[in-house]
């Protein structure tokens, strides 16, 4: 019986919150056992976790530590949401660290989203409990989205938020979307609520800064939009080195 | 209209726009002789009919037998025999040589002392006019001079031409009138989508499959270059259509169904306007790529993939990384310019550091960041980005492309890669520039631990 704990760090909790909401995780108290979760329970047993999912990112050395600790026990380290995968929107903040875990351990499997979507974390629920294949999309949003074939980047993009609702592609009517970089798998939720894209699963494994990079060198950014933060993705701080 | 027998004359026929379906198509509408009116200003004597300043065209007319003097050299301005005449060359909207003037001009020696005895014509180059590097030998006579004009005078019926190597006195002052490229090709480059020559004049390089140009609208040439050209642009149209099938050469793209995410950043990226969609996929039309892997680059979840971009220049990065040199710095340059120019470098033993290591890829529009970014990480100091000058790049803006994910890169990663990645642009015959940037960048990094 696989012993999975969960471990929340710098975060909202929104990622295991929706892990709670999820119909597969009654299959997991059957099929597994848990024995760390102070989220909704006093069980303290972190040592003995074979799996552990992690949320939220690493801000201090007491967490560094915390998950190398883990990982030198020889657990198995599952980030998930963005906030674990990429550092999050914490990223935001300026005098704060915000580092995905894979900063400090290595990573094999991971699930971005923020959060992620309830599909994907079924999926990754059954591969912790009973094995099966897990694996991220290997499409971009856009695949998704319900104005996909719709698209045209030759106008120039002259908004971040949208002035409107927009009747088609986002990035056709001037408006910063993510959606092509960004690895989908949400069913671009965001767009079909009238939201752009803003990129909260990350890139597909390309990291965010150089994919943006390459999005921004083909679309016509407008001058009044060069230099916005918002080119720059909401939920990774820009940098080199990325993961381990 | 009544002697025609085949009544082939119609007057009242209008002008109308037909549309006609064609298998390949060659741009031969030639260049344009500049107009005296808009550059006879800026000389050292302007442009005046009337005041015995003459251009090549009009002096052409005076020389021939059936024109208005009936051979006779004479002055515009009062109808007397012309006694000294002397032909400025060079004179062009650009700076690039036309190639055909000196003949010219060694025409005109001949014509003047074949047929007229007392009359004297001297040929002067003058240097501020002269294109840095002339495409033909220039004229070697004992009537041609090369000098620096100093000032032109007009005294009576003379025109004195002071000059560095003595004064010449002219009573009809020739402009060799020089070539500048077709009015009309902006708006061929339009519809058609190509690149123009640093002269401007059409890059035959960047021509889409099926469309040809030959003669002087790809630049200035000498009259058998002309048929030549010619002769090969027909023949290659002839080949193109009568074949049943065509075969490219070229290393195409072609498109990973199962991972595009049908967001058409491709489509936009594309130079040679090669993707489309089709019934809900991206097609990429062999016939149109060029091999240059932009699309590649371009695509967020790797649905195209080019056996160059995918798999040869990450294995040679692999391979360079394990190389042990500090600084060590990569140098991707496109096959053409920048390639090239790296060549040259060798050809002419500029010597450069030892640390640089070249790869040469199709284009550097091709070099996403992703790639610089990992070759960052994976042991590499600096990246160098060598292509050509913005606007001759046969793959049309592979160059901006490069410089605008450099920019953007720069402007995400900030400190941490900003003296790290750097964009050279040269011609294939600036070795030294590469050499210089290769030393200097090595210079600045040097002894800079790895990050």
């Amino acid at each position: 019986m696989t012993r999975i704990g969960f471990v929340q760090l710098n975060s909202c909790g929104g990622c295991l919150f929706s892990i709670l909401a999820n119909p597969v995780f009654l299959d997991v108290l059957k099929s597994a056992e848990i024995c760390y979760f102070p989220l909704v329970s006093e069980l303290n047993a972190l040592e003995k976790a074979d799996v552990v999912v992690v949320e939220g990112c690493v801000t201090c050395e007491s967490e560094e530590k915390l998950i190398r600790q883990i990982y030198t026990a020889g657990a198995t380290i599952i980030p998930l949401g963005t906030c674990a995968t990429h550092g999050g929107i914490m990223s935001q903040a300026e005098h704060m660290q915000s580092n995905p875990v894979g900063k400090y351990v290595d990573i094999e499997t991971r699930l971005p989203g923020c959060p992620p979507p309830q599909s994907l974390i079924g999926s990754l629920l059954l591969s912790m409990v009973h094995g099966t294949e897990f694996s991220l999309p290997k499409k971009s949003v856009c695949s998704e989205c319900a104005y996909t074939m719709d698209q045209d980047f030759s106008n120039e993009i002259r908004y971040i938020n949208p002035p409107e609702t927009p009747r088609s592609c986002f990035i056709r009517e001037g408006v910063l979307c993510l959606g092509p970089v960004t690895m989908g798998g949400c069913g671009a939720k965001c767009v079909r609520v009238g939201t752009p894209c803003d990129g909260c699963f990350g890139s597909l494994e390309r990291n965010m800064p150089a994919a943006l990079a390459n999005l921004i060198s083909v679309l016509k950014i407008s001058p009044e939009l060069q230099g916005q933060a918002a080119l720059a993705g909401r939920y990774q701080k820009p940098t080199l080195r990325l993961e381990k | 209209m009544d002697v025609c027998s085949s009544h082939a004359i119609d007057l009242d026929r209008e002008s109308q726009t037909t549309k006609f379906t064609v298998g390949g198509i060659i741009l031969a509408m030639g260049a344009e002789l500049c107009s005296p009116e808009e550059i006879g200003t800026t000389l050292p004597v302007s442009y005046d009919p009337y005041n015995d300043v003459i251009s090549s065209y009009e002096f052409e007319r005076l020389c021939a037998p059936d024109g208005p003097t009936k051979g006779k050299l004479i002055r515009v301005s009062d109808g007397t025999p012309a006694k000294s005449i002397v032909v400025l060359q060079c004179i062009s909207s650009q700076r690039s040589c036309s190639g055909y003037c000196c003949s010219i001009a060694q025409k005109y020696i001949d014509i003047v002392n074949e047929t007229e005895d007392d009359v004297s014509i001297s040929v002067l180059y003058d240097r501020a006019l002269m294109p840095d590097e002339p495409s033909v030998t220039i004229l070697d006579d004992s009537n041609a001079h090369v000098c620096n004009i100093e000032r032109v005078r007009k005294t009576g019926r003379y025109h004195i031409i002071e000059t560095d190597s003595g004064t010449y006195k002219a009573d009809l002052i020739v402009l060799n009138m020089g070539m500048q490229p077709n009015k009309n090709i902006t708006k061929l480059q339009a519809d058609i989508g190509f690149n123009l020559s640093h002269d401007e004049y059409i890059l035959p390089m960047s021509l889409p499959t099926g469309i040809w140009a030959c003669g002087s609208a790809t630049g200035p040439k000498v009259y058998p270059e002309l048929v030549r050209e010619a002769q090969l642009a027909a023949l290659e149209a002839l080949i193109f259509l009568y074949q049943e099938s065509h075969e490219t050469t070229e290393t195409t793209a072609t498109v990973i169904t199962e991972n595009c995410g049908l967001c058409g950043l491709c489509i936009e990226a594309c130079p040679h306007h090669a993707i489309t969609l089709v019934e809900n996929a991206i097609r990429i039309d062999p016939f149109k790529c060029k091999g240059c892997g932009i699309c590649a680059s371009t695509c967020p979840t790797r649905g195209i993939t080019d056996s160059v971009i995918q798999d040869e220049i990450p294995a040679a990065l692999a391979a360079l990384s394990k190389w042990k040199k500090s600084p060590k710095i990569l140098v991707l340059s496109c096959e053409s310019c920048g390639y090239g120019a790296v060549d040259n470098a060798g050809v002419r033993r500029y010597e450069y550091d030892p640390g640089a290591l070249v790869v040469s890829v199709p284009c550097i529009g091709c070099i996403d960041a992703n790639l610089i970014t990992s070759s960052l990480q994976g042991g590499f100091d600096g990246v160098l980005l060598v292509g050509g000058y913005e606007g001759t790049c046969k793959h049309l803006k592979g160059v901006q492309l490069a410089r605008q994910r450099i920019d953007s890169l720069v402007k995400l990663l900030g400190n941490e890669i900003k003296d790290r990645v750097r964009l050279l642009t040269v011609s294939a015959m600036e070795g030294h520039k590469v050499a210089d940037q290769i030393n200097q960048f090595v210079e600045e990094i040097g002894g800079t631990p790895e990050v």
